[in-house]
């Protein structure tokens, strides 16, 4: 019964993902998933090396990485450092088998968003991307409070 | 003024009365007539002085019947002494009762009206939705007198004798304002219910003293308990409810005081005519609660129609016609039966059989001995978008010594889980929230929390609110306002592995 304007909802359908995945089936389940919840710009790269020229190429085509750690050509780990090294602030969630501590910890120091283990449901994903956007979302509430003083 | 006070002194009485004298010509002479009914209808001797449309064929059929000595209602418009023409219901009691009688009542036009069930289904969804934001209040309310009661206890405020009965009583309020959206809920067929073994008999004794301020000085409460520490599975509030509609019937059954009498014995057997109803377990031995009022009986007539919903003897805007219907509903569903015996002028009883448990003494003292320390340390995420409510839920579980940590609604309560390292034990969350739904919520954490036990609070009484949004089949749910102490006795359950009989169960209710 309340009319409550929502504040604090993430919109899912504002998320434009670069999805970098070398195995098909697997790249196309992520999709699936992404767009059962409403993401609907995905653009796909088949290993790290693709998914770093289309970063470089056309980075304000999408606003948020999701990204396997093991690939030929070019490691998630290293796109990541990549990325990170030439000042890009894109959210990038690491998809990833490993959840050793010195994995957990290397992907960390590279400036990983959030981390994800596989396999993965659909709902754990969508509450990954939620808390990494809420997060952002907070971000940008303070900058713009920040901005006014 | 003589005038008005004669009338509310018998407004409570649904009916008029008088006796029939003869049926002489078709006509039919009447006599006795009681004050109420001459100041509706004036000093008449034949009912074809008031009957606006005598020459219709019911009306004849309504005569040959009473010639005949058969009981029979007629339905038609009737003149009132100030001209005002109403449309009543004309009851004739039939030969066999000695004194022939008529009984005049008002009649409530479309309660088998489509159109009005519609309407009030309307309502009762309106009222749903109400009660979600009402119970959030009254859980505020509830809690911050609470706080402040506890303040007094540990000492860092004092009131005097006076004041701490005046916020016991706001307590009291608050909870009797709980059950009344408890009792929402429970018409409006979508049930939320957490089974538990309760002592009856403490709960009537408990029942009838916190229920005799509000049955006047003129009502006298008798009660017998033959049956002590009678246990029967059923959910909070719910043997309450049963008895607060029972006894409150009966007040209104006697406006002139009268006794009430409140039994509860062990019954012999059930009546056949339950038997047959259903494979009842022979073996299943049952409780007998017996509500006899003194006050005016009902005719047959009446009597079969009790338990329809939206039936009602009480003058318009008193009665919504749900109490019996709410209580039939409930102890159906805690697998009992209730039956009604009534003799006008004489009083009526209501028979209430439930299913007793045996052997549970045993379960009871258990539920006593754990130990409260045993939340002490553990982790819990409460989620709620109302502040105040979340701001009482905090301070609630870190009084047991729990860590608590809280979100105000499902993406920051995702967040908050996530910069929180140390496991995660429990977790609160509303159901209906502006943004996130707390199933979607309950799925997720799920996920991201294997560790954790996922319970709901809910206040909405939407069916379609809880369908549609897949909580799943065996959560548990809390009604709000929340009971702490429950809340505490299913945490410190799930703790020792001894969840069984505590699920919380949705139960969809069509039948009632």
């Amino acid at each position: 019964m309340k009319a409550k304007i929502s504040q604090h909802d993430v919109d899912l359908s504002k998320l434009k993902v670069l999805l970098v995945e070398d195995q098909p089936d697997n790249r196309a389940l992520t999709r699936n998933m992404l767009m059962e919840m409403g993401v609907t710009q995905i653009f796909e790269a088949a290993d790290g090396a693709e998914g770093l020229s289309f970063a470089e190429m056309a980075e304000d085509m999408f606003n948020f990485i999701i990204c396997d750690w093991n690939m030929p050509n070019l490691e998630g780990i290293d796109l990541l450092k990549q990325i990170r090294d030439q000042n890009g602030t894109v959210p990038f969630l690491m998809v990833t088998g490993r959840s050793d501590m010195n994995s957990v910890k290397q992907a960390l120091d590279a400036g990983v968003t959030a981390y994800i283990k596989k396999p993965f449901s659909p709902v754990e994903l969508q509450a990954k991307l939620r808390i990494v956007m809420y997060r952002k979302m907070l971000e940008a509430q303070q900058n713009a409070i920040k901005n006014l003083f | 003024m003589l005038k008005e006070n004669k009338l509310n002194n018998t407004e409570h009485s649904p009916f008029m009365t008088c006796m029939l004298e003869s049926v002489e010509d078709d006509k039919i002479k009447i006599y006795h007539l009681t004050d109420r009914f001459i100041e509706q209808f004036g000093h008449i001797d034949d009912l074809e002085q008031i009957v606006c449309e005598p020459s219709l064929d019911n009306f004849s059929t309504f005569v040959k019947s009473i010639k005949s000595g058969n009981e029979i209602t007629y339905i038609g418009d009737v003149k009132l002494l100030n001209n005002d023409v109403e449309k009543f219901e004309i009851y004739y009691n039939g030969k066999e009762h000695g004194v022939e009688s008529l009984f005049f009542k008002k009649y409530i036009s479309n309660y088998n009206n489509d159109l009005q069930k519609s309407k009030i289904e309307a309502l009762g969804s309106l009222a749903g939705g109400i009660a979600h934001d009402f119970n959030n209040i009254l859980s505020i309310v509830e809690g911050y007198t609470n706080l402040i009661l506890e303040k007094e206890k540990k000492g860092e405020v004092s009131f005097d004798d006076t004041s701490s009965i005046y916020f016991e009583k706001i307590i009291q309020a608050a909870k009797r304002g709980g059950s009344l959206t408890r009792q929402l809920l429970a018409f409006s067929r979508q049930k939320i219910m957490l089974e538990q073994f309760e002592n009856i008999s403490d709960t009537i004794i408990e029942q009838i003293d916190f229920l005799k301020p509000l049955l006047g000085a003129l009502v006298v409460v008798d009660s017998r308990i033959d049956y002590q520490n009678c246990i029967v599975k059923t959910s909070p509030d719910v043997v309450n409810q049963i008895i607060m509609n029972l006894l409150v019937n009966a007040r209104d059954a006697m406006p002139t005081g009268g006794t009430a009498t409140v039994e509860l014995s062990k019954a012999d057997k059930l009546p056949k005519k339950f038997k047959s109803k259903s494979d009842t377990n022979l073996s299943q031995s049952y409780a007998l609660l017996k509500i006899t009022d003194t006050g005016t009986g009902m005719p047959d007539k009446v009597k079969d129609k009790i338990f329809d919903p939206f039936f009602t003897t009480k003058d318009q805007g008193k009665g919504t016609g749900l109490g019996l219907s709410t209580v039939h509903g409930l102890i159906s569903q805690l697998g009992g039966y209730i039956d009604v015996q009534s003799e006008l002028g004489k009083g009526t009883t209501f028979l209430i059989y439930l299913p007793a448990v045996e052997n549970t003494a045993a379960d009871l003292d258990t539920e006593e001995e754990i130990s409260t320390d045993c939340l002490k340390g553990k982790t819990i995420l409460i989620v709620e978008d109302e502040d105040d409510l979340r701001e009482i839920l905090v301070s609630l579980f870190q009084k047991e010594g729990m860590e608590v940590i809280s979100a105000s609604n499902g993406n920051e309560a995702l967040m908050v889980q996530d910069d929180f390292d140390n496991p995660l034990d429990f977790v609160l969350t509303d159901i209906v929230m502006p943004e996130m739904h707390g199933g979607l919520l309950g799925e997720m954490l799920g996920a991201l929390r294997p560790e954790a036990n996922i319970m709901y609070m809910s206040g909405y009484a939407g069916r379609s609110t809880i369908d549609q949004n897949e909580i799943p089949e065996e959560s548990l749910i809390f009604n709000k306002p929340l009971e702490s102490k429950k809340v505490f006795e299913v945490m410190k359950k799930i703790l020792k592995g001894e969840e069984h009989g505590e699920i919380v169960k949705i139960v969809n209710n069509h039948g009632a």
